[in-house]
């Protein structure tokens, strides 16, 4: 009796171990991208969002584009931003420039709680108003993103 | 006495089994974790595959064009080994040496079910003809991907618009 306890106790713990290694190699980590699909498409179309509204604008409404990233930079992202912007905006002024992006594509290349990165296809495309024929850019962007007080938020923006 | 400790061991021990059986079996019927994984494993195979099929020498062009194939799947893989000889032809008349290397991707649509994925990736491709000089380019890239029996292949590849 006692050793068939002693076998049975044996062959059930050795079936934990086997188990847990087994659940263990199947977990897909802390990276929730795509496995939170929900989770996944909000941050995707927050940042999407965030990103046309800093880089487009219009010559005549530069103070729109400023109060946008006033509104969704925070972190390295505020100081990485001005020092393109400032440039962007004397130009835009002096060449009456109406730019427009569009995200082309966007995938989430990891959620972990409050931080994300992604990588984003952009389109731009410049007009400007004095005539001359409207001029189309593309751009590679890598962002990572900050949720703050429930909003994602662009913290470092790096063109690829 | 002691045979009664060793029978709640023994009850305690199938119980403890049993509990990490189900958990097992919760973790292999999980759908989410199943995209989680497949996402790793699709990054993994497919970064390598694109810089494969990225990758051209004049001088060994017959069997890098054979690496490019095997790292292919579906339709794309058949054009590619239909094409086989334009490629290498093509490769060795304008004496073409490609590099390349994988920037970043993402994944955007996975489906363990049905095998298939599409990412994003940005590649710096460095190619030169005829012994001039190397241009570099960066290259935007939306990929398709299917699961084939033996791993993730390669199943298209388009240009985003560069």
């Amino acid at each position: 009796m006692t050793r068939v306890l002693a076998v049975v106790i044996a062959l059930a713990l050795g079936c934990t171990a086997w188990f847990a290694i087994e659940t263990a190699s199947l977990s897909p980590g802390d990276n929730a991208a795509l496995v939170d699909t929900a989770a996944t498409a909000s941050v995707a179309s927050e940042v999407s969002d965030a990103v046309k509204a800093v880089f487009s604008y219009d010559y005549a409404n530069l103070a729109r584009t400023e109060r946008a990233a006033a509104d969704v930079l925070t972190g390295d992202a505020v100081r990485q931003y001005q020092a393109q912007f400032a440039s962007a905006r004397t130009r835009a002024a002096a060449e009456k420039l109406v730019r427009t992006t569009t995200v082309r594509a966007v995938g989430v290349r990891s959620l972990r709680g409050d931080e994300a990165s992604l990588l984003l296809f952009l389109d731009q495309q410049t007009v400007a108003q004095g005539g001359g024929a409207p001029s189309s850019s593309v751009a590679q962007l890598a962002v990572t993103a900050k949720r703050v007080d429930g909003r994602w938020k662009l913290a470092t923006l790096t063109a690829l | 006495m002691k045979q009664r400790l060793l029978v709640v061991a023994a009850v305690v021990s199938v119980l403890a089994a049993a509990f990490s059986g189900w958990s097992w079996w919760r973790a292999a019927a999980d759908d989410s974790a199943a995209r989680g994984r497949a996402r790793d494993a699709v990054l993994a195979a497919a970064g390598p595959q694109l810089v494969t099929l990225n990758t051209i020498d004049y001088r060994t062009a017959a069997a890098d064009v054979d690496r490019w194939i095997a790292a292919t799947t579906g339709q794309y893989g058949k054009d590619l080994a239909g094409d086989r000889q334009l490629q290498i032809d093509r490769a060795v008349a304008a004496r073409t040496v490609s590099s390349a290397s994988l920037v970043q991707a993402a994944v955007t649509e996975i489906d363990p079910s049905r095998g298939a994925a599409r990412l994003l990736a940005v590649l710096d491709v460095r190619v030169s003809t005829a012994g001039g000089a190397v241009a570099p380019r960066m290259n935007r890239l939306t990929v398709d991907a299917t699961r084939s029996p033996d791993g993730w292949r390669i199943a298209g590849v388009q240009a985003a618009g560069s």
